[in-house]
C-alpha cells in the first residue's frame, strides 16, 4: 500500500482523473482534488510536490454523506436492552438529556456506515418525548473517546416531537405505557407544549427576582430553544402536526431548523417554505402506521420545487450504508443528479449548521470524501475509500471480509 | 400534460372500464382478455435461470387469451416500446402483504394468530383482503405477487400465493396453501409457547411424532387370507391432516431462520422426518453454504441488506447472494418488509454488486421462488401466463420507472392510493 510506505509526515493527498461531484457546481471529469493537513487545497490546479497520488481513473469522488437523522451509537447493535439507549421516556419533557451521552463508541454500525462513504452524522435522542434532549453531531472517525468524534464546529440542536409517538408513549390507556397517563391526545400534546414554554418564560422572570428559583437545567435549554440559540429538529408526520407547531413557535417566537420524516410536508410545503424550514425524509416509505399512510414517493421531489431545503435522512444504521440510493430513487421523481447529490451532502450540512465545514468539495471545506468505483447513484456502485479530515477511514482493498 | 399524466393515461387506455376509485377496480374479471396485443422492440428480461434457457431476448411479446403465445426476436409490430424493458416483474416471499395493513393500528392487522405456538389450521386465505391499498401501490412499482406468510408462535398457519391483483380472494389466489410456516431461531419463541430454541424444536419434534401419517392398508398376497377389517380408522382432526400431509411431501415445509445454527436445526428436522423444506430468511446462510447445496433446501435469502443487528444473525453480510449461489445453492431473494416490497429490485441490484451474476439477481426476485413451490410464474415463456412488466431501463436500477403492468394479457391501472394524493396536491390549491 502506497499509504503506509509515505514518512508519517507527509499531510498532502492528491486524487487524480475521478469523475468529481462537487456538489456545489456541475461534475468535473478527469478531476484533480488535493487535499492538505485535512483540508481541500483546491478543485484541479497543480499537484504539489510530494504529495501522495491516487490514480482513480473510471472512478467517482464526492463529498462524504452526511445523515442528519441517526440513533446510531444510541441503539448500539445488536439490538439489545442493554443498548436501549435512545429514549429517556421517563417523562415527556427532557430537554437537559444530551444523546453524546449514550453513544456507544463499540456500535459496529459507525464502521459499516463508514464503508457507506457517510462521515458526519446527527444523533438524535427518539421521538417519545415532547422534547426529546440535545443532539450530538459527530464526524464519523474511529476513536476511543466520544471527544475524538464530536463535530465542534456544530452548533447545538435539539430533537422534539408531536404526533402518534409521545401520545402512545405517555397515554395511560395503552398497554405498552408505563410511564402513566400523562398524554392522550395531540391537543394534548399541544397543550403540554404551550404549558412548558411559558413555564420556561415565567422561570425566566422569576430568576430575575432578588429570591430566584434555583437553577432548572430543563427550562434554561427552552429558554435556549425560545432564543434561537438551539437548532429545533421536530419529529412529525402530519399536516395538523406540522401545522400546530407552527403555531406554537410563532408564539413564543422561535425558528424551527428542520422538519424530520415529515412525509406529509407535500401537502404544506407553500408554509414549510416560508418559515424558512428545511425537510429530512424518507424516499419512499410508508403506511407503517396512520401518520406515515399519506406518503407519497413524489414528497420530497415536490417540497424541493416549493423551495424546501430538502434532505434524504436514514433514521437507520442499515440505510445510512446505501444514502446515495435512497437519493438515486428521487431521480425517478424528477431530481436532477445535482440535486439528487445535494440532498445526502450539502443540504443535510446546513441543516446541522456545518455547511462552512462539510457537505462539498471546495477549497478551505474538511476533506471528507468518498470514492465510488461507479456512478454513485447506480446500484452498482461500491465506495472504494472513505476520508475524514483527510484521514482514510475505510479503504475496500484492505477489508478481506466482514 | 406532463410524464405522469401521459403514463396514467396509456395505463387507463388499456385498462378498460374503471369504476370507483382507489381501493377497488370495477372490472368484470381480470382474467383472459379477447384478442390478441403485441408489444415489441424491447430488452426482455425472461426470469429464467442461466441454462435453462435465455436469460435475455431482444424483441417482443405476442399474448392471445392471456396467454404468452410468442416472444423473441420474431415479434414485431404492435406497440413499440423504443427499447424499454419487459421483465416479469417480482414475486416477494414471506410477506403480510393483504393480511395487514398498517403495522400500529390493530384494527388492520391479521397476521398472527397468537392463541396457541402449533396452529397448523390458520389459513392465510382466510384473513386475505384483496382490496387492502396495499397491493395497488405494489403492483404500480412492478410487484406481482407473494407468498403470504403468517406470523407468530412456532407453527404460525397456512401460507400462500397470492398476486397484487384480483377483485376477490380467489381471483388472487395462486396456490393455496402452499405450505407451513415453521419459525426457528427467536421468531419462535413467545410469550405463552416455547420459551426458548431448545423448546421450538422440542415442540416440533413431539408433534411431528405424535402424528404420523396413516400407512397405506397392507396389500392383499397370495398366500396369507386378508386380515379381519380393522375398525375404521377415524377421520383425523384439520391439524392432524396438515401434520400429514407435512409428513407426505404434499405441503412445504416453509422454515424462517437466519441463524447459522437455526438453519443447521430446519436441515436435521427436514431430514429426520423426511420434509419437503424451504428456508426463508437465512442471514447467516453462507456460513451452512455447502450444507445447504448438498441438501438440495432451496433458500429465499432476505434481505440482502440483513445487518449484524440483532443476535439471530451476527454473521450477516452483502454477499451472502453470491456465495450461496457460487456454493450452488438454489436461491431467491426476498425484502420481508411489505410496504417497501418494491425495493425487492434495488435489493437483487445490491447482490449483483456484491458478486451475484445478474441474470441470477433477475430470476431470484421473479421466477426462482415460485418455482420452489411448483408454479410457472414469474418466468416469460411461451405457453405460461402473459403477467409481466414494462420499465424504462434495467428493473433493478433504482432510478428506473415502471411504466405498465400486465397480468394474465390485461393492461393494469396504475392509479393507486399514493396517485391520488399526487394529483391532488400536485398542484397547491
Amino acid at each position: 500500500m502506497l499509504l503506509l510506505c509515505l514518512p508519517a509526515l507527509a499531510h498532502d493527498l492528491a486524487i487524480l482523473h475521478a469523475t468529481v461531484l462537487t456538489a456545489a457546481g456541475p461534475p468535473i471529469t478527469d478531476g484533480v482534488v488535493v487535499v492538505h493537513d485535512g483540508v481541500i487545497q483546491g478543485v484541479g490546479g497543480a499537484v504539489p510536490t510530494g504529495a501522495e497520488i491516487l490514480d482513480a481513473t473510471g472512478m467517482y469522488l464526492m463529498p462524504g454523506i452526511v445523515d442528519p437523522h441517526s440513533h446510531m451509537g444510541d441503539y448500539s447493535w445488536p439490538d439489545s436492552v442493554g443498548h436501549n439507549d435512545g429514549n429517556e421516556a421517563s417523562e415527556p419533557f427532557t430537554p437537559r438529556v444530551w444523546a453524546g451521552d449514550s453513544v456507544d463508541l463499540e456500535d459496529p454500525a459507525f464502521e459499516l456506515a463508514r464503508e457507506g462513504g457517510v462521515t458526519t452524522i446527527q444523533v438524535l435522542p427518539g421521538s417519545a418525548n415532547l422534547i426529546g434532549g440535545r443532539s450530538a453531531v459527530l464526524k464519523l472517525r474511529s476513536s476511543r473517546t466520544l471527544d475524538g468524534m464530536i463535530f465542534k464546529a456544530a452548533p447545538p440542536g435539539i430533537k422534539m416531537a408531536i404526533g402518534e409517538n409521545p401520545k402512545r408513549v405517555y397515554g395511560g390507556s395503552v398497554a405498552l405505557a408505563p410511564q402513566g397517563d400523562q398524554i392522550q391526545t395531540r391537543m394534548g400534546e399541544f397543550a403540554a407544549l404551550r404549558r412548558e414554554f411559558q413555564s420556561a418564560l415565567d422561570y425566566r422572570e422569576a430568576r430575575k427576582r432578588p429570591d430566584p428559583p434555583p437553577r432548572d437545567l430543563d427550562l434554561d435549554v427552552i429558554l435556549d430553544v425560545i432564543d434561537d440559540k438551539m437548532l429545533v429538529h421536530l419529529h412529525c408526520y402530519e399536516t395538523n402536526d406540522i401545522l400546530g407547531m407552527y403555531r406554537i413557535a410563532d408564539q413564543f417566537g422561535f425558528h424551527i431548523q428542520s422538519l424530520q420524516h415529515g412525509l406529509e410536508a407535500y401537502k404544506v410545503r407553500d408554509v414549510i417554505a416560508a418559515h424558512g424550514t428545511m425537510l429530512a425524509t424518507f424516499s419512499d416509505w410508508w403506511g407503517f402506521k396512520m401518520e406515515a399512510w399519506d406518503a407519497i414517493p413524489e414528497n420530497a421531489v415536490l417540497s424541493s420545487a416549493a423551495g424546501v431545503g430538502v434532505a434524504m435522512h436514514s433514521d437507520s444504521g442499515s440505510f445510512v450504508q446505501r444514502l446515495n440510493l435512497e437519493a438515486a430513487k428521487m431521480m425517478r421523481y424528477g431530481w436532477t443528479a445535482d440535486q439528487a447529490l445535494q440532498s445526502i451532502t450539502l443540504t443535510p450540512a446546513k441543516m446541522l449548521g456545518v455547511q462552512d465545514r462539510v457537505g462539498s468539495i471546495e477549497a478551505g471545506k474538511d476533506a471528507d470524501l468518498a470514492l465510488y468505483d461507479a456512478d454513485p447513484f447506480s446500484v452498482y456502485a461500491r465506495v472504494q475509500r472513505t476520508w475524514i479530515d483527510g484521514q482514510l477511514v475505510y479503504d475496500r482493498s484492505q477489508v478481506v471480509a466482514r | 400534460m406532463n410524464r405522469r399524466q401521459v403514463l396514467r393515461g396509456a395505463a387507463l387506455a388499456g385498462a378498460g372500464a374503471i369504476g370507483g376509485a382507489g381501493r377497488a377496480w370495477a372490472e368484470d374479471s381480470l382474467w383472459g382478455s379477447g384478442s390478441g396485443q403485441t408489444w415489441s422492440n424491447a430488452r426482455i428480461l425472461t426470469g429464467l435461470m442461466p441454462g435453462d434457457w435465455p436469460v435475455e431476448l431482444a424483441g417482443g411479446i405476442h399474448v392471445q387469451d392471456g396467454t404468452i403465445v410468442a416472444i423473441g426476436p420474431e415479434v414485431t409490430g404492435g406497440i413499440d416500446l423504443g427499447g424499454a424493458t419487459i421483465w416479469p416483474g417480482m414475486w416477494e416471499t414471506g410477506t403480510s402483504m393483504g393480511i395487514a395493513e398498517i403495522d400500529l393500528e390493530p384494527a388492520t392487522r391479521d397476521d398472527v394468530e397468537s392463541g396457541d405456538p402449533l396452529e397448523p389450521q390458520v389459513r392465510v386465505v382466510d384473513a386475505f383482503n384483496p382490496q387492502s391499498a396495499l397491493q395497488p401501490v405494489l403492483r404500480a412499482r412492478g410487484v406481482m405477487g407473494a407468498l403470504v406468510m403468517p406470523g407468530g408462535g412456532v407453527v404460525s398457519g397456512q401460507a400462500a400465493w397470492m398476486r397484487t391483483s384480483g377483485n376477490t380472494v380467489s381471483e388472487a389466489t395462486v396456490l393455496a396453501p402452499a405450505g407451513l410456516v415453521i419459525n426457528l431461531g427467536k421468531a419462535g419463541v413467545s410469550a405463552g409457547g416455547a420459551t426458548s430454541r431448545m423448546g421450538v424444536a422440542a415442540r416440533l419434534r413431539d408433534v411431528l411424532e405424535a402424528n404420523p401419517p396413516p400407512q397405506d392398508p397392507p396389500k392383499p398376497s397370495m398366500w396369507k387370507r386378508a386380515p379381519p377389517p380393522a375398525t375404521p380408522p377415524k377421520p383425523p382432526t384439520r391439524a392432524e391432516a396438515v401434520w400429514h400431509d407435512l409428513l407426505s411431501w404434499r405441503l412445504k415445509a416453509i422454515f424462517v431462520a437466519d441463524r447459522a445454527s437455526d438453519i443447521e436445526l430446519a436441515l436435521g428436522l427436514a431430514s429426520d422426518y423426511g420434509l419437503d423444506a424451504v428456508i426463508v430468511g437465512a442471514a447467516e446462510g453462507w456460513m451452512l453454504a455447502d450444507e445447504l447445496s448438498d441438501a438440495g433446501v432451496p433458500v429465499v435469502l432476505g434481505p440482502v441488506t440483513a445487518q449484524p443487528d440483532s443476535f439471530d444473525h451476527l454473521r450477516a453480510r452483502y454477499d451472502n447472494a453470491a456465495l450461496l449461489h457460487a456454493a450452488g445453492v438454489r436461491l431467491a431473494i426476498r425484502i420481508g418488509d411489505p410496504h417497501r416490497t418494491f425495493d425487492l429490485s434495488t435489493e437483487a441490484g445490491i447482490a449483483v454488486a456484491w458478486g451475484l451474476p445478474y441474470s441470477v439477481a433477475v430470476a431470484a426476485i421473479t421466477g426462482n421462488s415460485p418455482d420452489f413451490f411448483g408454479l410457472t410464474q414469474g418466468r416469460l415463456v411461451t405457453g405460461r401466463e402473459a403477467t409481466f412488466v414494462i420499465s424504462d431501463g434495467d428493473p433493478l436500477e433504482p432510478r428506473t420507472s415502471v411504466k405498465h403492468v400486465v397480468v394474465n394479457g390485461v393492461e393494469m391501472p396504475l392509479v393507486n392510493h399514493q396517485t391520488e394524493l399526487y394529483d391532488r396536491f400536485r398542484v397547491l390549491k
